[in-house]
C-alpha cells in the first residue's frame, strides 16, 4: 500500500511477504519499488479503512457492549462481564478469531486488565491469542518493545535513539527521566502505560437500538438505588419494545461513572421476551457485580439484540392446560452459571449410538427426531466403550462369557445381533465398518449391551474384537 | 438345501432397488440360489429383463408383484398361471389408473376381485393387532393361497418377533416362508442404495435420517446362510420352494394375441378366409383358373393356416372393402421388391399391401415378430 504523506508518496503498509524482503513502513515508494522489482503496489484508501474498521467495531458489539475502531488496524472491546455469555474469555477469542477468519480476516487477540496492555499483547505476543490473568498485566508487560506501546512513531524514534528498547518504566529507576522524555511528545502518560485508559467516548453504538437512558443530577451508588432506577429503566424499554413488535433477546445495560468509565452489564434471553418482571430480575441479579466507583451518572439500557414478538391470545384454563413456561428459569441459570452449561439432550436420526444424541439450546424447539420405540437401549453409555474379553461363535452368536473389569460373567441369556453399520458418509474408515450390538444378561440379571467390532465375516468391516458400551438399569 | 429368494426388489422400483435383474441373477447363479421372484412395487415392470437374465444364467424366474395397499398393508403377489397373470395386470391398470402418474391406489377389495389364482404373501412388521388382522383378513381371502413372509431384520428382539409371528401364523393356520427382502445383489451396493433412497425423499444424506432402510444385510445369501439364519423355522426356508413349484406361469406363455376378428358365422377364421378367396377366384379369372395360380394359393393358404395369419387378412380385407364402399382410394405399404401374391388378386376387389407381407413371410424364421408390426399398420390405414 502507498499512500502520500506530505508531497512523496511513501508505504503505509505491507504485507508478510513483502515485508521479509526488506519493505517497511514509512519507506519511500520509490525506494521500494527499487528493491523488489515485482512489487505489487496498490494507492492507500486510509477513509475507506476507517470506515471498514467502523463497520467490523458495530459487528464486535455481538461481543461486547462496548467496542470502539482504534485505527488503523485495531478494535478494542470492553469485554468486562460480557465474557461469560460466550462461554468464558478463552471461547470468546476462539470464537472472534473464528468469525473474522472465516470472514478473510487474519487477526491478533488479547484480553488484559487494560486496553494499553492488550494493544500491546496483541501486537508483540507470540501467542495469536493472548490471555493475561487479572493483575499480571505489569510483568507480562516487561519485556515489550517500546513500539507496542501506543505511541507516535517519532517518539518511538526518539526513545530508540536514547537507547531504549523495552518499556522504561518497567524499570523502576528510570521512569522518572522517560516521563520526561514522553511528555513532550503531546501524549497523555495514561494512554501508554499500565494504567487505566478510559477512552470510552469513541465507542460505538448500534444503529436502530432500541435504548433508554437515564441521567441522575446526583451520582448515585447504593446498589438499592441502582436497582430502583433499573425497574424504571426496564418499564421504559419494554414498553419502547412493545411499541415496536419486538422481545430482547440480549440486554446492555451501561452506567457512565462520575470518572469518565464506563461499566457494562449484559445478559442473553433464551427467547425473545419483554417481560418486565422477568428483565428486572436478570439484571438485578448482576447488579452486585457493578463498581460504582464516586458515583454513577447516567444508566444506559439498551436491548442489542431484539427479535419480532407479537402478543399472543393467553390460553383458555377451560380447555387447555397451559404450559409451564421454563424461559424464566433458563434465563435466570444461564445468566448465573453461563450460557453453555443449561442445554438440553435432543435425539439425532442416527443408528450409531454416540450420535444419537445431541446438546441442544435449553429453549431450542423440539425436533422431529425421535428414539425409536421399542428398541431397548441402555440407561448408561459408556465412553468410550471399554474392551473386554469374551468366548463367542461366530458369526453371529453372543458370546458364552464375557470379562469385565477383571470379573468374569456367564451370560445366561442374549438378544441380537443388531447390527449398526458405519455411517459412510461421514469418514472413509465407516464405509465397511459394521458393529454387532447384543444384549446380554448374565447369572446375577444384570443386563449389559456389548457389542463386536466388525460382522464376524468379513475382516475389513473391523477388528473383530469385544467391547462393552453400556449398562442398563 | 434348494432355497429360492421370493422377495427381490429390482431397480425396476424406481430409487428403492440398487441391482439390476441381471446382476441379481448372475449373482444368484453363483451363490447357488435356485430361483428369484422379482417383486418390484406395484410393477411389473422388471419382470422382462428378469425373465432375460433367467434364461442366461439358468435360474428359474418366478413372476411376482409387491402390493402397498392405501392402508398401509404390503403384500407379494404371485399369479400361478396365464390367467391369474392377466388379472394381477388387470389389477394393477386399475390401481394406476386411480392413482394417476407414478402412483398406484388399490384397495384390499381390488386384490380379492382380482386375487383368484394368485398366491399372495403377507409382508407382516410386528406381531401386533393390526397384523393378526391382515393375517385373518388373508387367510379368509386366499385359503390354502395365503402364507406369510419371516424376514431377519437385524433389530434388537428380532428372534422374539419371528417367533411371534410365526406363533400367529400357526394361529391363524397361515403356512410361513423365509425370505430375504433383498433390495441388492452383494453388500456393497447398501451405499447406492441410500443415495436413492435421499434422491427419492429428496433430501441430503446429512438430513435423510431414519428414512433410511433401517434393517440391515438385504443382499442375496446363499441358502445354506438362509438354513442357518431360521434354525426354529426350516419348514419356512423349504417352503419357498413349494411356492416356486405352484408358481408355474412363465413369460414365455405370453405371445402375441390377434385381437378377435369378426368371422362368418360358424366358420373359423381360416374357413372364412379360404370361402372368400375361392370366391374371389371366381371374379377374378371368369374364363377358369389357372393351374400356376391354383398351386400358389393352395401354397400360401397352407402357409397362412400354419402360421395362424387368417384373422390378420380378414381384417385387411373389412378394410379395404370399407374404403372401397366410400371410393377412398386405398394404397397399401409392403416390400416393393417381393412379387404380387396369388392371395391379392384373388380376395374379393384385391388387398395391395398387406399380402405382400404375406409372401415375404414364407420364409417362417423371421415370420413370429411381423404379424405385430403390419397389424399396427393397418389400424392406421383404418383410421385414414
Amino acid at each position: 500500500m502507498v499512500g502520500r504523506e506530505g508531497n512523496r508518496n511513501v508505504v503505509t503498509a505491507a504485507d508478510l511477504s513483502a515485508r521479509s524482503l526488506g519493505i517497511r513502513i514509512g519507506m519511500a515508494a520509490t525506494q521500494a519499488q527499487a528493491l523488489v522489482a515485482e512489487l505489487v503496489v496498490q494507492e492507500a484508501d486510509p477513509d475507506g479503512d476507517s470506515a471498514s474498521l467502523d463497520r467490523l467495531a458495530v459487528w464486535a458489539l455481538r461481543y461486547s457492549p462496548v467496542a470502539a475502531a482504534d485505527p488503523p488496524d485495531g478494535l478494542v472491546l470492553d469485554t468486562t462481564g460480557a465474557d461469560h455469555l460466550h462461554g468464558g474469555e478463552e471461547a470468546m477469542l476462539a470464537d472472534i478469531a473464528g468469525r473474522l477468519a472465516a470472514a478473510g480476516v487474519r487477526a491478533r487477540l488479547a484480553i488484559s486488565d487494560t486496553w494499553g496492555a492488550s494493544y500491546a499483547l496483541a501486537r508483540v505476543s507470540a501467542d495469536e491469542r493472548a490471555i493475561v490473568p487479572a493483575g499480571r498485566t505489569a510483568e507480562l508487560l516487561a519485556g515489550a518493545p517500546i513500539s507496542a506501546l501506543r505511541l507516535d512513531p517519532d517518539t518511538v524514534a526518539d526513545l530508540h535513539k536514547l537507547g531504549f528498547d523495552t518499556d522504561p518504566r518497567s524499570r523502576g529507576g528510570l521512569a522518572s527521566a522517560v516521563d520526561v522524555a514522553v511528555r513532550p511528545a503531546r501524549l497523555p502518560p495514561a494512554r501508554s502505560g499500565v494504567r487505566q485508559g478510559g477512552r470510552t467516548d469513541r465507542a460505538v453504538r448500534p444503529p436502530d437500538v432500541v435504548e433508554v437512558r437515564r441521567v441522575f443530577a446526583e451520582p448515585i451508588a447504593a446498589p438499592e438505588t441502582i436497582h430502583r432506577y433499573l425497574g424504571k429503566l426496564v418499564v421504559l424499554l419494554c414498553a419502547a419494545l412493545e411499541e415496536g413488535g419486538l422481545g430482547a433477546r440480549r440486554l446492555d445495560l451501561l452506567f457512565g461513572r462520575v470518572d469518565d468509565r464506563v461499566w457494562a452489564v449484559r445478559v442473553g434471553t433464551s427467547t425473545a421476551t419483554r417481560d418486565v418482571k422477568r428483565l428486572t430480575r436478570l439484571l438485578g441479579d448482576k447488579i452486585e457485580t457493578v463498581e460504582p466507583g464516586f458515583g454513577i451518572e447516567t444508566m444506559r439500557l439498551a436491548a442489542t439484540l431484539a427479535e419480532p414478538l407479537h402478543p399472543k391470545q393467553t390460553i383458555s384454563s377451560l380447555t387447555e392446560e397451559p404450559e409451564a413456561d421454563v424461559a424464566g428459569l433458563i434465563d435466570v441459570l444461564a445468566n448465573r452459571v453461563g450460557e453453555d452449561r443449561v442445554y438440553r439432550y435432543a435425539a439425532v436420526a442416527s443408528d450409531v449410538p454416540e450420535r444419537a444424541v445431541a446438546r441442544v439450546a435449553a429453549a431450542a424447539l423440539a425436533s422431529d427426531d425421535e428414539w425409536p420405540a421399542g428398541w431397548p437401549r441402555p440407561a448408561r453409555l459408556l465412553q468410550p466403550p471399554e474392551a473386554i474379553e469374551t468366548l463367542a461363535l461366530l458369526p453371529d452368536h453372543p458370546p458364552v462369557s464375557f470379562t469385565w473389569r477383571g470379573i468374569r460373567r456367564r451370560v445366561k441369556r442374549a438378544d441380537g445381533p443388531e447390527r449398526v453399520f458405519g455411517e459412510w458418509w461421514k469418514a472413509a474408515p465407516e464405509l465397511v465398518a459394521v458393529r454387532d450390538y447384543f444384549r446380554v444378561e448374565d447369572d446375577a440379571g444384570e443386563r449389559f449391551w456389548i457389542f463386536r467390532a466388525g460382522d464376524g465375516e468379513n475382516a475389513a468391516t473391523g477388528s473383530q474384537r469385544w467391547y462393552l458400551h453400556g449398562i442398563f438399569a | 438345501v434348494s432355497y429360492f429368494e421370493l422377495q427381490c426388489t429390482s431397480h425396476f422400483s424406481f430409487l428403492r432397488g440398487a441391482s439390476s435383474c441381471e446382476e441379481l441373477f448372475a449373482h444368484a447363479a453363483t451363490i447357488g440360489i435356485a430361483g428369484l421372484a422379482i417383486v418390484d412395487r406395484n410393477s411389473l415392470a422388471g419382470i422382462v429383463r428378469a425373465h432375460e437374465a433367467a434364461k442366461v444364467t439358468g435360474i428359474r424366474m418366478i413372476v411376482g408383484c409387491r402390493l402397498d395397499l392405501v392402508d398401509g398393508m404390503s403384500m407379494l403377489v404371485y399369479p400361478t398361471d396365464r390367467a391369474a397373470y392377466a388379472r394381477l395386470c388387470r389389477l394393477l391398470s386399475v390401481g394406476k389408473k386411480r392413482g394417476g402418474k407414478a402412483k398406484c391406489v388399490l384397495e384390499w377389495l381390488d386384490v380379492l376381485e382380482y386375487g383368484e389364482g394368485l398366491i399372495a404373501v403377507l409382508v407382516p412388521d410386528e406381531a401386533d393387532e393390526i397384523c393378526a388382522l391382515r393375517l385373518k383378513r388373508l387367510a379368509d381371502g386366499f385359503g390354502d393361497r395365503a402364507y406369510m413372509a419371516l424376514t431377519l431384520r437385524r433389530r434388537p428382539n428380532d428372534q422374539l418377533r419371528i417367533h411371534d409371528l410365526s406363533n400367529m401364523a400357526a394361529r391363524f393356520r397361515v403356512p410361513t416362508v423365509a425370505t430375504n427382502d433383498v433390495l441388492f445383489h452383494e453388500p456393497h451396493r447398501r451405499i447406492l442404495q441410500d443415495v436413492v433412497t435421499c434422491i427419492r425423499n429428496r433430501t441430503t444424506i446429512d438430513d435423510v435420517g431414519f428414512r433410511r432402510e433401517r434393517h440391515a444385510d438385504r443382499y442375496l445369501k446363499p441358502p445354506e446362510e438362509m438354513g442357518r439364519l431360521f434354525p426354529r423355522n426350516p419348514e419356512a426356508v423349504a417352503r419357498t420352494t413349494e411356492i416356486a413349484a405352484r408358481c408355474t406361469f412363465s413369460i414365455d406363455e405370453l405371445a402375441y394375441q390377434y385381437p378377435e376378428e369378426r368371422t362368418m358365422p360358424g366358420l373359423t377364421p381360416q374357413q372364412a378366409l379360404e370361402k372368400l378367396t375361392w370366391g374371389g377366384v371366381k371374379d377374378r379369372y371368369p374364363e377358369g383358373l389357372p393351374d400356376e395360380v391354383k398351386e400358389k394359393l393352395d401354397h400360401e393358404l397352407a402357409l397362412i393356416e400354419r402360421l395362424g395369419y387368417a384373422p390378420y387378412f380378414l381384417t385387411v380385407n373389412s378394410i379395404v372393402r370399407f374404403a372401397r364402399s366410400r371410393e377412398i382410394l386405398c394404397q397399401g405399404r409392403g416390400l416393393p421388391p417381393t412379387p404380387r401374391s396369388a392371395m391379392s388378386s384373388a380376395l374379393p376387389r384385391s388387398i395391395p399391401s398387406a399380402t405382400t407381407s404375406c409372401s415375404s413371410a414364407s420364409s417362417p424364421r423371421n415370420a413370429a415378430s411381423r404379424p405385430t408390426s403390419t397389424s399396427t399398420s393397418s389400424t392406421n390405414a383404418g383410421k385414414r
